[in-house]
């Protein structure tokens, strides 16, 4: 069997080049991580007509082959055959926007220069229709000396031609007719030059010029208001918001009452023991604490890329920009800021389509400071047992508020941590802001579905292995050595994560924090979230996690002071417990040292703001 | 550098109207000031091109971003950046000069 053709699908942003790889590609994608940088690697098989296998790498879109981001390096290094980890591909798809044909085409007149065979795939040939314009694909091919095959890849009109084209016959016949593509020696030309080119092309290609999309200039008129837009964005968070816990609700107690389930199901066909201890209390309640989140995650990923394909999340850049630009930050930052309220990990990995490093760096070192969905059951848990339900200010529920101020606690501290940075590690020229509002779309359900299963198996893949790992080790920690026969304390206490809490008391001590709390934060070290069922493990409970998370609340009640209380939730806004985010930032920054610091600077937070919660309280009280 | 509408000299983006059209004469340090040519490049291939017709559609509230169209494309940028693009404005609408 011959080896599978690499085929690299490379273009501007907003070419509808994703769309283009998943109707190529379908569910037969593999997403990982270019090693050293942050940098999605997106691949797919494909099956030509005539059996041969093709291996499709969705490139990072960018405007040039001039690298100006990381993403760009990526596709600029892999493109001209430099890349480490990229084998050069041997045949190019370039995607081109139909409606914007000029400034596509200087990008393809750039990529002639590499000497890869390339096939246009003339794209959003719909959207090219409906604005009233006319492109001769015909023209096009013979201005270009190229193959063009018209697409629209949200409806897979053309991608079949495209998938046709890639038949070894029919290619070696369509190339036929081209001239072979030769690698240019001499000194690349100026863009301006480039553009001189592209804009004789265009025009030649182009039959008929269209009218600007009324539809977009008019919806811009309002999302992009001074007034208006900022109301309309913060509606659209507080929808968010509100969808990621109201609609959540159901799905959680389906998950729930499945661990419950399977929890019998081991309590009663497993002998009483260790081995069903550990199933039980270790491996069930530990996985389904963390599992019970993927309704949540979901929810706000579907926003984000519903956001992201509608266009619209360009938009919330432009409006956040002027704000973040107090903080130091880029207009940019505001996207992986947003993804980091799911968790922080897709948000510091969404920070690469920032160019400048420093903005990219601080970026990365303040989006755990925004409330991930792993904190939520931490709050919920410690709201539910001290915060009293009742209403404040004429209808507003206290237990609410509550939440809402340590969401607002996280978002203000990262905005006074990035203005600190900006002025000092991470000085540097003021940020740029310089992108794309792409026109409106409507988003296309294969993308948002082929989007939410990819993000679901990368967070159960988390579930399954680190969350798996570190409850089956906190189990035993928490279950050996067995308590001596004349015991008076708890069984934990005298296990050997009963001696690291109480060894680790001695710093939490002067923060209000017991030994049973510094033992949960061991195993919070894992996921945050792990902490409620770490407490619950604790706090000799055992049993469901919905069970372990509403006695659990009565036990905290009496053994825990309200200042202590209050203790932890404000160590919980900062708290820099979570591996997977660490790893993320080390890798992400290339540096033990930015990764140590990011550890440093929110265990530091961490421990004076509980601190200080702490004492206040406590002279209030 | 004197700005008066009604005649067709040139200004930098930051200083063009909302809803006048124009077209871009020049991307390049503006005068006085030292050439970077980083960001030249990269207003160049983001779209900003010599001779394409331009257009401000938004200021951003409290000195923000400005939303242009050039060409048919919504392209987001700082004043401070937009300085860097001349514009040669469209003549005004008729009815205004006949005022």
């Amino acid at each position: 069997m011959e080896d599978a053709l690499r085929l690299a699908l490379v273009g501007n942003p907003n070419s509808g080049k994703s769309s283009l790889f998943n109707a190529l590609t379908g569910s037969r994608q593999k997403v990982g991580n270019y090693p050293g940088v942050t940098v999605e690697r997106r691949a797919g098989l494909l099956t030509a007509p005539d059996g041969r296998s093709i291996e499709i790498v969705d490139l990072p879109g960018t405007y040039s082959l001039t690298p100006n981001s990381p993403d760009e390096v990526v596709t600029h290094d892999a493109l001209m055959g430099t890349s480490q980890i990229e084998q050069a591909p041997e045949a190019v798809v370039c995607v081109v926007d139909a409606t914007n044909l000029r400034l596509h085409v200087r990008f393809v007149l750039e990529l002639k220069r590499l000497g890869i065979p390339i096939v246009i795939a003339l794209n959003m040939m719909d959207l090219a229709a409906r604005d009233g314009i006319e492109i001769d694909p015909g023209l096009l091919s013979k201005e270009l000396g190229l193959p063009v095959i018209p697409t629209v890849a949200v409806r897979r009109s053309g991608v079949k031609d495209l998938v046709e084209s890639l038949n070894a016959e029919v290619w070696k016949k369509l190339w036929a007719d081209y001239p072979a593509p030769v690698r240019a020696t001499d000194a690349p030309p100026s863009v301006r030059s480039l553009q001189k080119e592209a804009r004789r092309i265009a025009s030649i290609a182009t039959v008929k010029e269209g009218v600007e999309n009324v539809l977009t200039r008019r919806t811009d008129a309002v999302v992009l208001h001074p007034v208006i837009g900022p109301v309309i964005l913060l509606s659209v968070l507080f929808v968010m918001f509100q969808a990621v816990f109201a609609w959540a609700e159901q799905p959680m107690e389906w998950i729930d009452a499945g661990v419950v389930g399977l929890q019998q199901i081991a309590v009663q066909s497993l002998p009483d023991g260790l081995f069903r201890s550990l199933v039980v209390d270790g491996i069930l309640a530990g996985v389904g604490s963390v599992v019970i989140f993927l309704p949540q995650i979901l929810i706000l990923f579907a926003f984000i890329i519903v956001l992201e394909a509608s266009g619209y999340m360009a938009r919330a850049a432009f409006l956040m920009d002027r704000l973040m630009t107090l903080a130091g930050l880029n207009g940019r930052a505001f996207i992986p800021l947003l993804s980091s309220f799911a968790c922080a990990i897709p948000g510091i990995m969404a920070a690469r389509t920032i160019d400048n490093p420093r903005d990219r760096l601080t970026t990365i070192m303040v989006a755990p400071l925004m409330t991930c969905a792993a904190r939520l059951p931490v709050y919920t848990l410690i709201i539910a047992a001290f915060i009293p339900n009742t209403t404040v200010f004429g209808g507003v529920g206290l237990q609410g508020l509550v939440m809402f101020g340590l969401y607002l606690a996280g978002i203000v501290s990262a905005l006074i941590v990035a203005g600190v940075l900006k002025r000092t590690l991470t000085k540097g020229a003021p940020p740029r802001l310089l992108l794309e509002l792409p026109k409106y779309q409507v988003p296309h359900v294969r993308d948002l579905f082929i989007g939410l299963v990819e993000r679901a198996r990368l967070f159960l893949r988390r579930a399954g292995t680190i969350i798996l790992f570190s409850m089956i080790l906190l189990w035993g920690l928490a279950s050996f050595p067995a308590p001596p026969p004349n015991a008076t304390e708890p069984d934990i206490f005298y296990s050997a994560a009963g001696k690291v809490g109480r060894a680790l008391e001695v710093v939490f001590a002067p923060i209000g924090f017991n030994w049973e709390i510094s033992v949960a934060l061991v195993p919070g070290m894992a996921a945050r979230e792990v902490a409620v069922g770490a407490l619950g493990t604790v706090y000799s409970l055992s049993g469901s996690e919905d069970a372990v998370a509403s006695s659990l609340a009565t036990v905290l009640q009496s053994a825990w002071s309200l200042p202590t209380a209050l203790a932890f939730l404000a160590w919980y806004v900062f708290a820099p417990q979570c591996l997977s985010t660490l790893a993320v930032a080390r890798r992400e920054t290339n540096s033990w040292g930015w990764t140590v610091f990011m550890f440093g600077y929110l265990f530091t937070l961490a421990y004076v703001a509980a601190g200080a919660t702490y004492w206040i309280s406590r002279a209030l009280i | 550098m004197t700005q008066n509408p009604a005649q067709n000299t040139t200004l930098t983006l930051d200083h063009l109207q909302i809803g006048r059209p124009g077209r871009i004469s020049k991307i390049g340090a503006p005068c006085g000031t030292e050439a970077d040519p980083h960001l030249e490049d990269l207003l160049l291939s983001l779209g900003f091109e010599e001779g394409a017709m331009i257009e401000m559609r938004h200021h951003g509230a409290f000195g923000g971003p400005l939303a242009v169209c050039v060409d048919g494309r919504m392209l987001a940028i700082r004043p401070a950046d937009a300085s860097y693009i001349l514009v040669e404005p469209a003549p005004p609408p008729v009815s205004k000069e006949a005022l």
